[in-house]
């Protein structure tokens, strides 16, 4: 199986004026196409630097990264733009819903975006129903719960199809009981669909669920868990 | 022009909907996010509408004005629409015989197209008394015209209704002012008198008529009779000196034709018949509207330029508003990036929001500019009526349609400029940082962008530089080295960091706006005017707060150690001052707002403060120590008015002991070589000198004192004069002032305002023709009598001048002036003798420019109201941002007083610090002012500390109010909720 993503000497520093921070220290790292991966490792490990650096959020200092085999440190900010609107998918703590759209409104984005606004409101709609929103489609965030939050951005994560998933703490802001259905949503869909699924998270339990487990600390990647 | 402008308004609009279309997903967030936070919107909305308002208020003054004197031009010139005449030297019309008249009106209806008819008229001025109630009116208009000639120049009206004009030998029609003044009614007889003639005609009235119609030309309180009475009155049978000529179309059609008829007739009647050349076209109608109208604009550009203040505070609100609504989005925009979204796209989504705004503010701002004009002309009405004698200008309340769309035009464009510049500051966000809302790091000192921006600046600067020296323009040469002094410091934060540089750049920004410059020999001579107030304004209160923002630290230390034995406090105090302290560019921006308005205010303020405490000066200066100036009608004499002021026969009602002193004057018009305009020589002796106090603004060196100045000019065979000085021509009772009369352009150079100067030779010509050479040595302060000053021998040698018309009243300190100088005219009216009492006409005259001057500070307070409303909005967002902190601070033991404490003291802080940059920069400011303008005339400097500390209160005031909601919604907060805030 190919690498959909694939890492090698990655240093990333942080200039804050007083003080420089090294978060990643040379580090290596490959996904397969179609795994699931799970990060974990203590408070400023450098784990959301790391998932921040791989999906082109954000600029490495020194290092190389490939990404569906292309390099992506040689992509402009505009190409990048692009490929994390076509090939990505994105799940963070906080939502970050657009507090103006409705939900399927929400999930509709990426597709306008991406410039597939054919069928973008029925592929939205189909998103939805698949993680359990199919009633909730014209409600804005403000009138959801934290779980249905989150359970919108899978949609808008999905939407796209796209290749990879960045999971940066997915369930971080929920209760154990909508964090353990998150997950089964999460672990399903990346069973049906196949895509390439990183998962940044601090605790052991939720890490379990994916095929492959990576301890990371200091900047590096220190050892492989399961 | 107009259909231009709407064109490419509608373009644009056009355009962004086209693409916002292409962008639905866009557009639709955009729009969405306008009703999101409906108290946001309406704030920003206002802040947006500052603008426009401005402009839209700027304009509809202008169009009052304009209609004010279109309707009184109109109103006055009714049907004529071109009027011919000439005049003397002395101001006399001069006459034509009835016959070549008659040719003349003749060539006229033949040769010249668009005209209906054309009537001569006799017009002149001459003192009126009514023996009955010894009322006079000392230089009276009157028009003499044969009712039967044509009646194409409208009708005659009594109350309202028209009235058939038919008058018998010696009979008169009065307009009502002339009726008040004389307090002459029907059937009343009116002496007319000529004091050439020492003769006077006996009439009676026959009917008090309305002043509009045929009889409006002229203007009111005037006298209609035959034609042959005139001529009689002016002893000049069978002439006219006065043509009248209507053209076809009614009041307004016929200004359309009144250019082209005053031009033909000039051309094809006038120049061609040598008999007809010693009269001119006087004016037409459209060229009395054109100059009224130009001479209106200054209203408009003055409120435009005093409302500048409040534009600049609008378009900072709005940025400040807009970087507020970015930081708030910041986590969802980052998240949106994060999806795909590109940084044009979330251009786009605000600039769909921002011309939503645009256009609401655009359309707001033009009726809320509306309406503060008219609170202004409702306010401004006692200006008018009491000062300029005009009726109400809430009666001509006008704005035209061309007035909105250029507001709504121009208001529009700096709106979406606003908008444009701070999106682009908002869309540059770092996405890793704005998903978790982690602050921007400082600006990096080796930041290549800044770095060129950097040299950008200097390049500006420089160039500005040297078109301000090129041109000797103050404008471009102070802007262009105050670039200069920003883009060094900030090449020079790549060493030394941003606050030693830009503490360094704020000092010599100061420095170099505080100093004299003149004083060093810096750019002299330049032209300064009214952008230069504006400039030092925005450069001034930059500079300060560049200080203010970069030495926070300064301020927070000094406070801890004030409030260092009050623990608790302490601890409220610096928790609020590090707020503003650490949030630079907002806090900045806002306390810029404030001073700015604040400093316009104060140095108005202090203008007005001079000139109120040194208006006893400027009486004294002006009066020369005399209460009342008279003058008689030209060329009449009185040679004794000292005898008949103690002759009971001759003045029954006037005694000399009413007076300390009586001096005379001679005085006459004069010509002066290359130049059509003439000016007066007035002739002084030894009394004058002795018993005056009159200043002088400079005088020549070799002299040692103002005496010795006059003293020079009262030699026999004096080469020498004294005039006004330049500038301070018009507003006085006589003559045109020296300074603007000599020449312009002509002999003595050009632009003679500028080119007199002492020293100054100018050659006069006498009555014989010949050549006089006199030198000016020494320039008056006071303007009311203009002309040049010679002794009574020089002018009566030199020029032929003996005749006594101008009279200084010293009057004693017991009698009333204003009583006295009313019994000069009654007792003295057969001489035409006019009076002016000084204090009343200075006072009149200051209190009407002190009106306007308050109003200028209502409008420029508008800016106040701006930054108050940008305080609260402030506050607002950081109470709603603070909650996780302020529930730690509950949870630590912090009151809920003591929240809201912090909240008002932070506040207060940003208010304080501005309201005292503001005040002292503009105190700054008024001291230069007075150091370069009224220093030099001895005016005392002074600073009205009661105004200035009442706007402080006043401003403190509304800001605690306005901050008083967020500090209690903060206080409020529960601490348990808080700390669960997402």
């Amino acid at each position: 199986m190919k690498n959909m993503i694939y890492a090698e000497g990655v240093h990333k520093y942080y200039d804050t004026g007083e003080v420089k921070v090294h978060a990643l220290r040379g580090l290596n790292l490959s996904v397969k196409d179609g795994e699931m991966v799970a990060i974990i490792g203590p408070s400023g490990a450098g784990k959301t630097t790391l998932m921040n650096c791989l999906s082109g959020l954000d600029t490495i200092s020194d290092g190389k990264i490939w990404l569906d085999g292309k390099n992506l440190v040689n992509m402009s900010d505009k190409e990048k733009t692009r490929m994390r609107a076509q090939k990505m998918g994105f799940i963070f703590q906080f939502y970050n819903l657009l507090p103006v759209l409705t939900a399927v409104e929400n999930v509709e984005v990426p597709l306008l975006l991406s410039g597939k606004s054919k069928d973008a409101r029925r592929r939205a709609e189909k998103a939805l129903n698949i993680v359990g929103l199919g009633h909730r489609y014209d409600h804005r965030p403000s009138a959801l719960s934290g779980g249905e939050r989150q359970r919108v951005t899978i949609a808008r994560a999905l939407v796209n199809e796209p290749d990879i998933i960045w999971a940066d703490e997915p369930t971080g802001d929920l209760d154990s009981k909508t964090s353990e259905r998150i997950l089964d949503i999460l672990v399903k869909l990346n069973e049906m669909i196949g895509h390439t699924m990183v998962l940044i998270t601090h605790e052991r339990d939720i890490a379990e669920r994916a095929d492959r487990i990576l301890y990371m600390e200091n900047g590096v990647i220190k050892k492989r868990l399961k | 022009m107009m259909l231009a402008l709407i064109g490419l308004l509608v373009l644009f609009v056009i355009f962004i909907l086209v693409d916002a279309y292409r962008y639905k997903v866009l557009f639709k967030i955009g729009v969405r996010n306008i009703l999101r936070r409906k108290g946001n919107t309406i704030i920003v909305i206002m802040g947006l509408m500052v603008a426009t308002a401005i402009i839209s208020s700027s304009l509809s003054v202008g169009d009052t004005m304009d209609s004010m004197v279109e309707d009184e031009i109109y109103e006055e010139w009714h049907l004529t629409d071109v009027i011919i005449y000439n005049v003397t030297a002395e101001g006399d019309y001069i006459p034509m015989p009835y016959r070549t008249y008659n040719h003349m009106k003749s060539g006229i209806m033949e040769i010249v197209e668009n005209v209906e008819d054309v009537c001569g008229e006799i017009h002149g001025h001459l003192p009126i008394f009514n023996p009955e109630t010894a009322l006079v009116r000392p230089n009276a208009l009157f028009i003499g015209m044969d009712f039967n000639e044509s009646d194409a120049f409208g009708n005659f009206y009594v109350n309202g209704e028209v009235y058939e004009p038919a008058l018998g030998d010696m009979e008169i029609f009065i307009d009502e002012r002339l009726s008040n003044e004389l307090d002459a009614n029907k059937g009343d007889y009116l002496w007319l008198i000529n004091p050439e003639q020492g003769d006077y005609l006996n009439l009676t009235v026959k009917e008090v008529i309305d002043n509009s119609g045929r009889a409006a030309f002229g203007g009111p309180s005037k006298i209609i009779m035959n034609l042959e009475d005139a001529q009689m009155a002016l002893a000049i049978p069978d002439q006219i000196n006065f043509v009248r000529v209507a053209s076809i179309g009614d009041v307004h059609e016929g200004a359309l034709y009144s250019d082209q008829i005053a031009s033909d007739i000039d051309e094809l009647v006038i120049q061609v018949n040598p008999a007809y050349r010693s009269l001119g076209v006087g004016e037409s109608k459209n060229q009395i509207l054109e100059t009224y109208r130009q001479d209106m604009s200054l209203f408009t550009d003055l409120f435009f330029i005093f409302g500048t203040f409040s534009i600049v505070a609008g378009i900072i609100l709005a940025i400040n508003i807009f970087v507020m609504l970015g930081e708030e989005r910041k986590s969802e925009m980052g998240m949106a990036r994060a999806v795909g979204m590109k940084r044009i796209s979330l251009q786009r989504t605000f600039s769909y929001e921002g011309l939503v705004y645009a256009i609401a503010a655009s359309i707001v701002g033009i009726f809320v500019g509306i309406g503060v004009t008219y609170t202004i002309f409702y306010l401004l009405e006692d200006v008018f009526v009491n000062v300029g004698g005009g009726s109400s200008l809430l009666d001509y309340f006008t704005v035209k349609i061309e007035s909105m769309i250029i507001a709504f035009g121009a208001g529009f464009i700096l709106t979406m400029g606003t908008i444009y510049f701070s999106v682009r500051r908002i869309s540059n966000l770092n996405i890793v940082r704005a998903i978790r809302d982690i602050p921007e790091p400082p600006l990096s000192k080796t930041s290549s962008k800044f770095f060129y921006m950097a040299l950008l600046t200097l390049v500006f600067g420089g160039m500005a530089t040297m078109m301000g020296m090129r041109n000797e323009m103050l404008a471009p040469a102070l802007t262009g080295t105050s670039l200069l002094i920003i883009g060094t410091g900030m090449i020079f934060r790549r060493w030394i960091g941003d606050r030693i540089s830009f503490t360094v750049v704020g000092v010599f920004l100061l420095l170099w706006w505080l100093l004299p410059l003149q004083r060093y020999g810096i750019f002299v001579g330049y032209e300064g005017g009214l952008p230069i107030f504006i400039l030092s304004g925005l450069f001034i209160v930059t500079a300060g707060v560049l200080i203010v923002m970069l030495n926070g630290e300064i301020i927070t230390n000094l406070i801890e150690k004030v409030f260092s034995s009050e623990k608790s406090f302490k601890a409220v105090v610096v928790s609020a001052i590090s707020h503003p302290i650490k949030e630079r560019f907002r806090t900045g921006m806002t306390i810029f707002i404030f001073a700015l308005i604040i400093f316009a205010i104060t140095v108005m303020g202090m203008i007005v403060g001079i000139f109120d405490t040194n208006m006893a000066l400027i009486i004294e200066e002006q009066s020369g120590g005399y209460e009342i100036f008279g003058v008689t009608m030209m060329g009449v004499s009185i040679d004794n008015i000292h005898e008949l002021i103690e002759n009971e026969t001759a003045t029954p009602n006037l005694s000399m002991d009413y007076f300390n002193h009586i001096d005379t004057a001679y005085s006459d018009s004069v010509d002066i070589y290359g130049s059509s305009d003439g000016s007066l020589a007035i002739g002084i002796d030894e009394n004058f000198v002795d018993n005056s106090t009159f200043g002088m603004a400079s005088y020549l060196e070799e002299y040692d004192s103002a005496r010795d100045v006059w003293n020079a000019v009262l030699e026999p065979n004096s080469p020498y004069v004294i005039t006004n000085a330049p500038g301070l021509g018009g507003g006085g009772m006589m003559g045109g002032g020296a300074a603007s009369q000599v020449g312009a352009g002509e002999s003595v150079g050009a632009g003679i305002d500028d080119e007199l100067e002492l020293g100054s030779i100018i050659t006069f010509i006498n009555r014989d023709g010949e050549a006089v050479e006199k030198t000016v040595i020494g320039f008056m302060e006071q303007n009311l009598i203009q002309g040049f000053f010679m002794s009574k021998e020089t002018a009566e040698n030199d020029f032929g001048i003996t005749s006594t018309t101008v009279f200084f009243f010293n009057v004693r300190e017991e009698y009333d002036p204003d009583d006295i100088a009313r019994i000069i005219n009654q007792e003295f009216f057969e001489y035409g003798l006019q009076t002016i009492v000084v204090d009343t006409i200075i006072r009149d005259a200051l209190s009407a420019a002190f009106m306007f001057f308050d109003l200028f500070q209502g409008y420029m307070a508008l800016g106040l109201v701006i930054g108050i409303a940008g305080l609260g909005v402030i506050s607002l967002r950081a109470a709603h941002e603070r909650r996780m902190e302020i529930g730690i601070m509950r949870a630590v033991g912090f009151e809920r007083n003591m929240i809201r404490y912090s909240f008002l003291i932070e506040n207060s802080f940003i208010t304080i610090v501005g309201i005292l940059l503001g005040t002292v920069f503009g105190i700054a400011i008024g001291w230069l002012l007075w150091n370069s303008l009224f220093n030099p005339m001895g005016w005392e400097f002074t600073i009205p500390w009661f105004s200035i500390i009442s706007i402080g209160i006043i401003a403190y005031g509304a800001m605690l109010l306005t901050a008083m909601p967020s500090a209690n919604k903060a206080s409020k907060v529960s601490a348990a909720e808080a700390l669960r805030f997402d």
